[in-house]
């Protein structure tokens, strides 16, 4: 399936916003226009949110990054492609957004459902795509690209914090 | 020859005086030595079906502890976890160890219910299925102490977990954008700008605006006033369910609680779950014993999930495999 620069651009927006705090976040005018926060799970050092576009329905899993030595342990099972629980927190994400009825109201449509992360989170986010067949678009993801291969997720190896 | 038997029997009996033909027949088990046809329950088992037939049972859970407990019949077993006050457990006999003290509510039920629908093509296999689980809470409010904020006068509303309906979409989601499902609120009543609630039953008396529930089950670092895990879906409720008793049930993702304590807030809000509230109303505090008891659950129901999802990613992490060790057929069904 052809992905449009827009399609990538605009989850890759928010894998960098995942890295704000959650009160920032809850203001609506620190988003791209239209857009809402509608879920999240911050539980240190997993951290990851749920936007939604309130016009067209679309929902954006951002992952956040590794933003701190307690995510030391998580990197390195990555790098040496074994699991660690936070894949688990990843996919467990992914099902909490998907049986939301305020977000999903009609139930889940995965069309409008693409995952983003950069760094560590990026290789969670492929390994959630991967499982779930979702699209999304990572920012020099980590080594779980060797473990993943959903044709559908777009690596940018672009730096961008 | 039973005839005969049964004459016999009859007219030795008439030889005995009453009061023997009483005792005989209220004392049978003991001075019977062999029976003649066992009956299906041992000796040892007799007093329990005494005490059973002299206990009022039935199937709605009105005396809980009776209908809870193990008598040798076949039984519905509860699969919720409960927490409750103690005016609370009285009137239904519930056990007495999950008494707390508490606060704004009566109780609080949880489970995490198996939706009866698969979720399948996990790693782009088409039979690879997962069943799909929600995480469910019943709070129960006594209005003579906690009253609702009621915007409706129907008295109970449910949304069903599953129904065919649910698969019926329109083609445009402009023309039911809150979903087929959905009640449309109170004339008046003006929902919440961004959540797409399926029924309204709450809202501020002042600005009309739909009320709704939130909590702080996320981030145990964060401030206990914080919202955290969005919106919890209300998908039922029904108004002075037992005296001035209301029960609200809502619905949530299972992502595993980080807190020790959770409080669940019903708000009224302009725009969706985390910004200032217009008006505050209900609070209560999920105590920590109970919170332990959903953790636990919802640990065991992620461990399961996990054992299912590390076998969809190529080579499974965790075992460095090489492809040709995969089974020919990764898809599994996680039942």
């Amino acid at each position: 399936m052809a992905i449009s620069t827009q399609q990538i651009a605009l989850p890759s927006q928010f894998s960098v916003l995942a890295y704000r705090d959650k009160k920032f976040l809850d203001n609506p005018a620190n988003l791209p226009a239209g857009w809402t926060v509608k879920d999240d799970s911050v539980s240190p050092p997993f951290a990851a949110f749920a936007f939604q576009n309130d016009t067209t329905g679309e929902v954006v899993i951002a992952y956040r990054g590794t933003d701190g030595l307690s995510d030391g342990l998580a990197d390195l099972a990555i790098a040496s492609g074994s699991w660690h629980p936070q894949f688990q927190h990843g996919m467990d994400f992914v099902v909490e957004v998907q049986a939301g009825r305020t977000i999903f109201p009609q139930g889940t449509d995965p069309s409008t459902l693409l995952v983003t992360g950069h760094s560590l989170r990026g290789a969670i986010a492929q390994a959630a795509a991967q499982a779930y067949g979702l699209h999304g678009s990572t920012i020099d993801p980590g080594a779980a690209l060797r473990s993943t291969s959903a044709a559908s997720t777009v690596t940018c190896a672009k730096r961008v914090t | 020859m039973a005839q005969l038997k049964d004459s016999a029997i009859l007219a030795i009996l008439r030889l005995i005086p009453v009061p023997c033909v009483l005792t005989a027949l209220l004392a049978p088990a003991q001075a019977q030595t062999v029976p003649e046809a066992q009956p299906v329950a041992t000796q040892a088992q007799l007093p329990q079906a005494q005490q059973r037939l002299s206990t009022p049972r039935n199937s709605a859970s009105q005396r809980y502890e009776v209908n809870q407990t193990f008598d040798g019949q076949a039984f519905y077993k509860d699969n919720n976890v409960w927490v409750y006050n103690k005016e609370f457990a009285d009137p239904f006999g519930m056990p007495a160890k999950y008494i707390e003290d508490m606060q704004g509510a009566a109780a609080a039920a949880f489970r995490i219910e198996d939706t009866s629908y698969q979720q399948c093509g996990f790693g782009g296999q088409i039979d690879a299925c997962r069943k799909v689980e929600e995480c469910l809470l019943d709070l129960y409010f006594d209005e003579s102490k906690t009253p609702l904020p009621w915007a409706t006068e129907i008295k109970s509303q449910r949304q069903p977990a599953y129904a065919s309906m649910r698969w019926l979409r329109p083609l445009s989601r402009a023309e039911r954008p809150h979903g087929t499902l959905a009640v449309e609120p109170a004339p008046g009543i003006i929902r919440n700008e961004t959540l797409h609630g399926q029924m309204i039953p709450f809202a501020d008396p002042v600005s009309k605006r739909e009320a709704i529930f939130t909590s702080n089950r996320g981030d145990a670092s964060a401030g206990p006033e914080e919202v955290y895990g969005g919106s919890m879906a209300l998908i039922g409720y029904t108004r002075n369910f037992y005296t001035s008793l209301s029960v609200v049930n809502l619905q949530f993702g299972c992502m595993p609680f980080s807190r020790k304590t959770i409080n669940v807030r019903l708000d009224a809000k302009k725009s969706g779950a985390y910004e200032a509230p217009i008006a505050r109303f209900n609070r209560l505090l999920l105590p920590d014993g109970f919170v332990q008891q959903i953790k636990d659950l919802q640990k065991a129901q992620s461990d399961k999930n996990a054992v299912f999802y590390r076998s969809l990613l190529v080579p499974p992490l965790g075992t460095k495999s090489a492809p040709s060790a995969l089974p020919a057929t990764p898809a599994t069904t996680n039942q």
